[in-house]
């Protein structure tokens, strides 16, 4: 494929898809701003290297890795946990959601499941995003599911 | 049992927050310095003036400072003394293939309240190296070197192989809010300088009083007693009237924001040719006696050798004196992103010469994303930066692609090979070639620059505010440079800090951490939490208030059982007593 309609194909994917990009990428660095600014990033990213794509894969998932790259570049150290959504001081009962245990999860699996919930990628593409094999990515899941499964319970039984 | 996945679906959606328009996708062109469908004709033009502006910038440097002939074909300076150059040879004898007649160069010499300083250098193997000697109330001896060809290429009129090396340790301290550190007798900055060039001025983040010496064609600036929290921000050369910017990588300071230094777009071909996985070593895997055995002197390397499968001595570089340790080892504590089943981990490292460098990867997967492996390791001075690693059988050929200068050719021998690059290198792309000549792989390296969207970090020059101070400890605040909050605090004569992005509303901003005595909560808390109740693993409850919105909390891990100090769970209660947040930590 030539270097330009690649261009047009990452256009088109940004304009048709922006706000899944957004999402996952507020997920990973944990605030708006900083995740319009990786999406930015990762896309300009992809423009830049738009030559080396090799054509093995789809080109989404070949954009997702590079949103996603920017996005760990841009986050901060991991020193605070953030619990709720900015601006507002919700009661106990909305905080106790799924944000924290999401944040809690080990990166891998927080990756995983940004990509399979907020961007709706199927497991093949996640695996090629995160450059990973299938396999892993239904396990790394499979263990996500479990935590929140079993943090969920313990809320529940705390109340 | 809870099925999880509608449960996260709904809530994620619910998290997300409202759709907003598309973003800017003028912005993301802008960023990627391209233009909408440029011409190819336009394109070429700009091209054109973007070289011809190097070149005109190039030849004006040359024209007002000369070049570095005295250092590429030249013998700048005059004999070392006999003691020093007694001491280098020493120091190169087990260099292999070193030419022994190498004569050291004294360069400059200076005296500065009770130190004796010699700065001395040679060249030799491709490359120049600086030796770097202090003597009296403090001493030191260190080598540098960086590749000949960085000065052959060079736009600059100088190449700085050290920034602000701290010399000894004077009496005093400094205190910069949380932090107190003691006081060097000096920090050094040297480096070497084109035929031309007369003076040289260092200006420092806050101001200091400098001596530069320039002699032999080299420079050494010495500033007694500087600050640890004050560092070198720009050195510049002059001739005549001329002046012009040497670059070099400043050092990091304690409490201050990593400084970063704009590069241009790397070099070479983007395009791999020919895609190759899961390539081997099989000379490696066969376990045959290529190279040398290890020897005694450098056994050492491998830790206690214990558990050791296949350990090889190679030469990447026959013309070079640095050699290669390839070894197949536990990987013990080792972590690649999870451990490994097979506990094996090839590692490659660069000894006896001037270049050090490290690098181990997972046994049977080292290959899977690309044909050679590659560990980048800063060399002392923080000036120069060395790649080295293993490349697979796929592999034939290699060449660096610097910033300037065009294409090197990278020696690759027994599938070993290593390269050093200073900051007129960066950013360099190493290429691997086929036995066709077909690209099978290439790597982009920035050196040790931070990436140009860091974390945040105390902004430059930021003042550290003490905001609270109890029993424990104290905590200081100081401003980022999103425009947030940096928070630290001193407990036990530690310090501990961290910069959150901007402040959020509605959030507990609390640092954890824990050691073997002791846990503790610091941190910010919004105006409406009056109280924060702290739950740990083991079920106890702790209740304490904040001053002024921060907080300092620590517990006695004596009192307490098993890991149950760790904090779980943190709650903001409101004046009322309600609890209006509520955040959870990792179990």
């Amino acid at each position: 494929m030539h270097r330009d309609s690649r261009m047009s194909e990452i256009e088109r994917l940004y304009q048709s898809s922006y706000n899944r990009f957004l999402n996952v990428a507020r997920g990973i660095v944990g605030n708006a701003d900083a995740a319009r600014d990786a999406v930015q990033d990762g896309f300009a990213g992809a423009i830049r290297a738009r030559g080396s794509f090799r054509g093995d894969g789809p080109i989404e998932a070949w954009v997702w890795r590079s949103v996603v790259n920017a996005a760990l570049k841009q986050r901060r150290p991991r020193l605070v946990e953030v619990g709720a959504p900015a601006g507002e001081s919700p009661a106990p009962d909305e905080v106790i959601g799924l944000a924290p245990l999401v944040a809690s999860l080990p990166e891998r699996q927080r990756l995983v499941v940004f990509l399979r919930y907020y961007a709706d990628l199927d497991y093949r593409a996640i695996a090629e995003t995160l450059e990973i094999e299938v396999g892993t990515v239904s396990a790394t899941l499979a263990s996500a599911h479990r935590s929140i499964r079993r943090s969920l319970s313990e809320v529940k039984a705390d109340a | 049992m809870l099925d999880v996945e509608p449960v996260i679906k709904g809530e994620l959606e619910h998290l997300a927050g409202g759709a907003e328009p598309a973003g800017d996708w003028a912005d993301v062109l802008a960023r990627a310095g391209a233009r909408r469908r440029p011409g190819r004709g336009r394109a070429l033009l700009l091209l054109a003036a973007a070289i011809a502006a190097l070149v005109v910038a190039a030849i004006a440097v040359a024209a007002s400072f000369g070049g570095f002939q005295s250092w590429l074909s030249g013998e700048p300076g005059k004999p070392a003394s006999p003691n020093q150059q007694a001491a280098f040879e020493r120091v190169t004898r087990s260099w292999h293939g070193f030419p022994h007649a190498t004569q050291l160069r004294e360069l400059v010499t200076a005296d500065v309240r009770g130190v004796h300083y010699e700065l001395d250098g040679f060249r030799g193997a491709g490359s120049l190296c600086l030796r770097f000697v202090a003597t009296g109330s403090a001493s030191t001896a260190q080598l540098a070197c960086a590749p000949l060809a960085d000065l052959r290429a060079a736009r600059a009129p100088g190449l700085v192989l050290q920034a602000d090396e701290a010399i000894g340790k004077s009496a005093s301290t400094v205190t910069e809010g949380p932090m107190t550190l003691p006081r060097p007798v000096a920090a050094v900055t040297f480096g070497v300088l084109a035929d031309g060039v007369q003076r040289v001025a260092i200006t420092h983040r806050r101001p200091a009083a400098t001596q530069v010496f320039v002699a032999g064609d080299a420079f050494v600036a010495i500033t007694p007693g500087l600050s640890p929290f004050n560092v070198t921000t720009k050195i510049v050369a002059s001739a005549g009237k001329a002046s012009a910017a040497i670059p070099f990588v400043p050092s990091g300071a304690p409490l201050s924001a990593p400084v970063s230094v704009a590069l241009p777009k790397p070099t070479g071909p983007i395009a791999v040719q020919r895609k190759v996985t899961g390539g081997a070593i099989r000379w490696f895997a066969r376990r045959e006696q290529r190279g040398t055995a290890v020897p005694a002197s450098l056994q050492s390397v491998l830790g206690t050798g214990k558990g050791v499968a296949f350990a090889r001595l190679i030469t990447p570089d026959p013309s070079q004196p640095e050699r290669m340790i390839v070894s197949i080892r536990p990987a013990g504590s080792a972590y690649f992103g999870g451990r490994l089943r097979n506990d094996r981990q090839v590692c490659s490292e660069l000894v006896g010469g001037r270049y050090q460098a490290t690098g181990c990867w997972p046994a049977g997967r080292m290959f899977s994303t690309a044909p050679f492996t590659s560990g980048l390791e800063v060399q002392r001075g923080g000036q120069v930066d060395v790649v080295s690693g293993l490349a697979s059988d796929d592999v034939a050929t290699m060449k660096l692609f610097p910033a300037i200068g065009g294409p090197r050719p990278i020696a690759l021998h027994d599938n070993g090979y290593y390269v050093a690059a200073t900051l007129e290198d960066l950013p360099i792309r190493i290429v691997a070639y086929d036995h066709a000549g077909r690209v099978v792989g290439d790597k982009v390296f920035t050196g040790s620059l931070p990436p140009p969207h860091s974390f945040p970090s105390p902004a430059a020059g930021a003042r550290w505010t003490k905001v609270l101070a109890n029993k424990w400890g104290s905590v200081y605040t100081a401003p980022s440079t999103d425009g947030g909050l940096c928070v630290a605090f001193t407990m036990d004569g530690g310090t501990s800090d961290g910069c959150d992005a901007k402040v959020v509303p509605g959030v507990l901003s609390l640092m954890l951490g824990s050691d073997t005595r002791y846990s503790w909560v610091a941190g910010q808390v919004p105006a409406n939490v009056r109280r924060l109740r702290v739950h740990l693993r083991n079920g106890r409850v702790v209740e304490f208030g904040p001053i002024h919105r921060y907080v300092l909390y620590r517990f006695d891990h004596s009192t307490l059982v098993d890991h149950g100090y760790r904090i779980i769970r943190a709650d903001g209660l409101d004046a009322g007593g309600r609890t209006i947040i509520v955040q959870r930590y990792g179990r």
